[in-house]
């Protein structure tokens, strides 16, 4: 295991123990990474304008842990952190972008006329894309979600920002398959209609 | 919605999903209860479950489309792995963090190189370059290239950077400005620089941009040369040279660099540089001005004109290491040392004191034209160069007798043909100077002082194989250089010579000591460390074996001129009195002027003013008309003037100091450290009698004394730059901040509660009262009346 994956791991343990700098620590340090490598035209992760964050988060772990697969905890930990640090990545980014576009004056109303109005062309191949309106939205009815069920939550967290499949959301938060299934499609469908309500 | 409904809703609809879709709404209502709220929200979860794939799928977000020209640089919180925690440095290159570094964990600095724009590829390749150089003179450097950073406001740009060795220190570019440096330290401190680009330049890396503020100084003193490189980095991807980012650094360009001659720049650009940060050490200045930005004029004075290096630093630095400089600096690069490898050996030799290769034979006559304006009268001079003779014959001499007074007559033989091969030695020496200074080949201008600069080089060629002799010899030129005011180069001179001494003859012998006295003197008049000195001397008094009356009186002198100048005036007082009565004892009653003239300033300076007076014109009578004693009135009458001067008798105080003046100047020519002493004085008197323009004047010629005599450092000189700069205020305004400047000047130099000290915050305190400042008046006074509490409680101590 090099330097670099032992503090991680280090600062993850810590973290996940109730450490709140190491956890932010420990935030900070995968968000860089996966900011770094989301960075290049042609980075992991990513092809043309399209982010495919499955890629991207098991590539900085292969290249934070590299050359050993890494224990248990280690995955759990790091992946916890992932979503989070994926979800401020590209949340940011599309506040900024859109603090930018506005001068930051942006209207709610005004925002989903527009969301409205790219739907129907948003999905292409790559998937449903979600603009960065949508983007910001999300990100605050995640925000009540969390208060309303802090599973689910992180069970969106995990699978829709850090593209983890039902099993390895599982592992992570330790619960069965079946728990993590229905508590995505119930997140899902409420962020559905919350974002639904907006409109 | 609160917790509790919500869970009860999604309950509701995790077990509608267990259901066959057409059963799912009746199962809803039945399990609802009639809440009707209850029942529209999981109506709303299976309704926008079965709509579509709403977050599902084969996940694409829109990549972050990473934002250009955030060229805010301020406000980057982190570039990749690395945290920042404040600004240290902004440049003309870009600007410098404090960060620190995750793994490994490390502070570092942090040089942004740009934002959000593409990084040539070539930098990592020229990186890893710069990381193979390894070298406690230069800063470390751990990574380059790009990474993402993040503003506050969450923007994010790619950045590329380069993360060097953080190093706590100052840049030289700031120490320079706060205090100037003694010869030595300077020579030091470039020999560390040096061979910091030595190891550099063997690795094949060219600095190209050497100034002070890329060397660091540590709190040991030790340079650390930092951007080692950046200069490629950066020259390798400008279009051309002269746009953004040579602007502040033009004064340490080669010319060949200025003038864009790419294809000519090697190593030698940065030996140039080397030598441009040695003359700015040593004289204060850059050789070609104050050069902020570009400017035409500028680039026409590098690029064409003969500055003559070596005249200009002569003064301050001595011959051997003025040329030195000169050699680094030369404008055309085949002139300059060919490596920075042979300028560090050279500059070893400064330090050793040996004579260096820039010093060859052929540079000789290219000296001449450099030649110092030293022109004293010939009498003077044949007085000096006498004096040299009898010095080194009677050192001989007087080790010959000792051999002969040796017990074992075949230690006594050996020891008188060692002394035979002394003297023949010094003859044959002497007899090389003198022909070096032939006036029918060097032209009618050479002067006494030449032929010692002329033997002073050649001693380590001559007489290294017999150090004895090369000590009696340095000793003597010594000597005759701190009488000629050549304080840097007696300095100099004596360190070797008591060294040698020391080695040769061991502590106790008087040529160690009496090369020991001459160094803890130049300790104060050259290098301005009172204390030092005279603690020196002290210790030289403490010696029981050598009590004889010219000794004791001698270092006693010394030693009360010392404790004068550091205001403790028991201890000169205690001094003088032991001199006084020594030197008439060894030399009759007219030596006991010199004494006297000093006491006379003790009670002066102690407040007894009328006592001052009579001493100082009891000296002027004592020595007046004795023969061979032309000097030392003239001495006297400057101490009579200062008394005068003191007492508020400013007519009659310049009528004394003209009359000194004539003397002085006729006797040792219109410099010398004693003529600045006359030159403050009469600066003073003419202030204080109404008359500022006469007084900046006076003072002007005071201060480019001092800057040609003492060390940079010298509190002596640093005063009288201080009064200087109060003489020349014009407005009120500007006369309170130069005042207050000044005070702060003096309290740095010599202490709060020194009487020069005291004296500029009387003079503040005046101000104030004529400017009707009430506030200023109220808190100058109680200051004052503080200082002078503390002053005078310390002279009482010092008395008991």
């Amino acid at each position: 295991m090099t330097t670099d994956a032992h503090d991680l791991t280090l600062l993850l343990n810590q973290g996940s123990a109730g450490d709140r700098a190491a956890a932010e620590r420990a935030f900070e340090h995968v968000y860089a990474k996966l900011k770094a490598m989301a960075g290049g035209p042609s980075g992991p992760g990513r092809s043309g304008d399209t982010l495919h964050p499955t890629a991207l988060v098991h590539e900085v772990y292969g290249k934070l842990f590299s050359g050993s697969p890494g224990s248990w905890s280690d995955r759990r930990h790091f992946f916890a952190v992932a979503a989070k640090a994926m979800r401020s990545i590209v949340v940011d980014h599309a506040r900024a972008s859109l603090a930018q576009k506005r001068g930051g004056g942006w209207s709610r109303v005004a925002g989903i006329e527009l969301v409205e109005g790219s739907a129907s062309g948003g999905s292409g191949a790559s998937g449903p894309g979600l603009d960065s309106i949508t983007l910001v939205m999300l990100d605050d009815a995640m925000v009540e979600l969390a208060e309303l069920s802090p599973r689910q939550a992180r069970v969106v967290e995990l699978r829709f920002f850090a593209g983890l499949s039902v099993s390895e959301v599982a592992m992570i938060i330790g619960k069965s398959d079946r728990t993590v299934e229905l508590d995505w499609r119930t997140a899902r469908a409420w962020l559905r209609t919350r974002l639904g309500d907006e409109s | 919605m609160i917790r509790e409904r919500y869970e009860k809703a999604a309950e509701i609809f995790q077990k509608a999903l267990d259901e066959p879709e057409g059963k799912r709404a009746g199962f809803i209502e039945i399990a609802c209860e009639g809440d009707a709220d209850l029942l529209a929200v999981v109506r709303g979860l299976l309704q926008s479950d079965s709509e579509e794939s709403f977050l599902d799928g084969s996940l694409g977000l829109p990549a972050p489309a990473f934002d250009d020209d955030l060229d805010r640089p301020e406000e980057i919180v982190s570039i990749g792995d690395y945290e920042i925690s404040k600004v240290i440095a902004r440049g003309s290159m870009g600007i410098v963090f404090l960060a620190q570094q995750a793994n490994p964990r490390r502070d570092v600095a942090l040089k942004l190189l740009s934002i959000g724009e593409d990084t040539p590829g070539s930098l990592l390749a020229e990186a890893t370059l710069l990381g193979r150089l390894q070298h406690p003179g230069l800063a470390r450097i751990y990574e380059a290239g790009t990474a993402i950073a993040t503003l506050r406001d969450g923007a994010t740009a790619a950045a590329s950077f380069i993360a060097m060795e953080h190093i706590e220190a100052e840049t030289l570019a700031e120490s320079i400005s706060r205090a100037p440096m003694k010869r030595l330290d300077v020579a030091r401190l470039l020999l560390g620089i040096t061979e910091a680009i030595e190891h550099a330049h063997q690795r094949g890396v060219i600095h190209r941009d050497l100034k002070p503020s890329n060397i660091l100084v540590d709190a040991d003193g030790r340079p650390h040369v930092i951007d080692f490189g950046v200069g490629l980095l950066r020259d390798g991807h400008e279009s051309a040279p002269g746009t953004r980012g040579i602007a502040g650094t033009i004064a340490y360009m080669a010319p060949e660099q200025l003038v864009g001659r790419m294809d000519q720049v090697d190593t030698r650009v940065d030996i140039y540089s080397i030598g441009v940060i040695a003359y700015e050490l040593l004289t204060g200045n850059a050789p070609h001005g104050a050069a902020d930005s570009i400017d035409e004029a500028l680039l026409d004075r590098i690029r064409s004109s003969e500055v003559d290096t070596k005249r200009a630093l002569t003064k301050s630095a001595g011959r051997e290491f003025a040329g030195v400089v000169a050699k680094a600096m030369s404008r055309d690069r085949d002139d300059r040392y060919a490596s920075a490898g042979a300028l560090a050996d050279d500059l070893r030799c400064v330090i050793a004191g040996r004579p260096t290769a820039s010093d060859d034979g052929s540079a000789f006559r290219s000296l001449w034209r450099y030649a110092l304006g030293h022109r004293v009268t010939a009498s003077l001079l044949a007085g000096a160069f006498a004096l040299c003779l009898a010095a080194i014959l009677g050192l001989a001499l007087a080790s010959a007798e000792a051999g002969r007074s040796a017990e074992r007559a075949d230690r006594a033989l050996e020891s008188a043909r060692t002394e035979a091969l002394h003297a023949e030695r010094i003859a044959e020496f002497l007899k090389a100077a003198f022909l070096g200074v032939d006036p029918e080949e060097q032209g009618s201008s050479v002067t006494l002082l030449d032929a010692i600069d002329y033997a002073s080089g050649r001693i380590h060629r001559d007489l290294a194989d017999v150090p004895a002799v090369e000590a009696d010899v340095r000793s003597a030129i010594g000597f005759v250089y701190r009488r000629q005011g050549r304080f840097a180069e007696a300095f100099e001179q004596t360190r070797i010579a008591h060294r040698l001494h020391r080695q040769f003859h061991g502590p106790d012998d008087e040529r160690t000591k009496g090369a020991a006295e001459e160094l803890a003197y130049l300790t104060w008049i050259y290098e301005g460390d009172a204390a030092a000195s005279l603690a020196g001397l002290e210790e030289l008094l403490k010696d029981p074996d050598s009590e004889t009356p010219a000794h004791v009186g001698w270092v006693s002198m010394k030693a009360g001129l010392v404790a004068l100048a550091m205001d403790d005036l028991p201890r000169a007082e205690a001094h003088l009195i032991v001199a006084g009565p020594k030197l008439v004892e060894a030399y009759g009653e007219v030596f006991g002027a010199r004494a006297m003239r000093h006491l006379s300033l003790v009670r002066l300076y102690s407040g007894d003013h009328s006592e001052a007076e009579r001493l100082a014109r009891e000296a002027v009578a004592a020595c007046l008309g004795a023969a061979e004693q032309e000097y030392i009135v003239a001495r006297c009458l400057v101490t009579l003037g200062q008394v005068l001067v003191e007492r508020g008798r400013y007519d009659e105080a310049l009528a004394v100091l003209g009359e000194a003046e004539v003397r002085m100047t006729a006797l040792i020519g219109p410099s010398g450290p004693d003529v600045a002493d006359l030159h403050a004085t009469i600066a003073k008197a003419e202030y204080n009698a109404g008359r500022p323009a006469a007084a900046v004047e006076r003072a002007d010629r005071a201060v480019e004394i001092l800057r040609s005599t003492v060390s940079l450092s010298h509190p002596d000189l640093a005063s009288t730059e201080a009064f200087r700069m109060v003489y020349a205020a014009t407005g009120d305004a500007e006369r309170r901040d130069r005042l207050a400047a000044a005070y702060r000047t003096l309290d740095h130099a010599f202490g709060p509660d020194h009487r020069l000290s005291i004296e500029m915050l009387r003079l503040s305190l005046e101000h104030a009262r004529a400017m009707n400042e009430d506030h200023a008046v109220r808190r100058l006074g109680s200051t004052l009346e503080i200082l002078n509490e503390r002053r005078l409680a310390r002279l009482a101590n010092g008395a008991g």
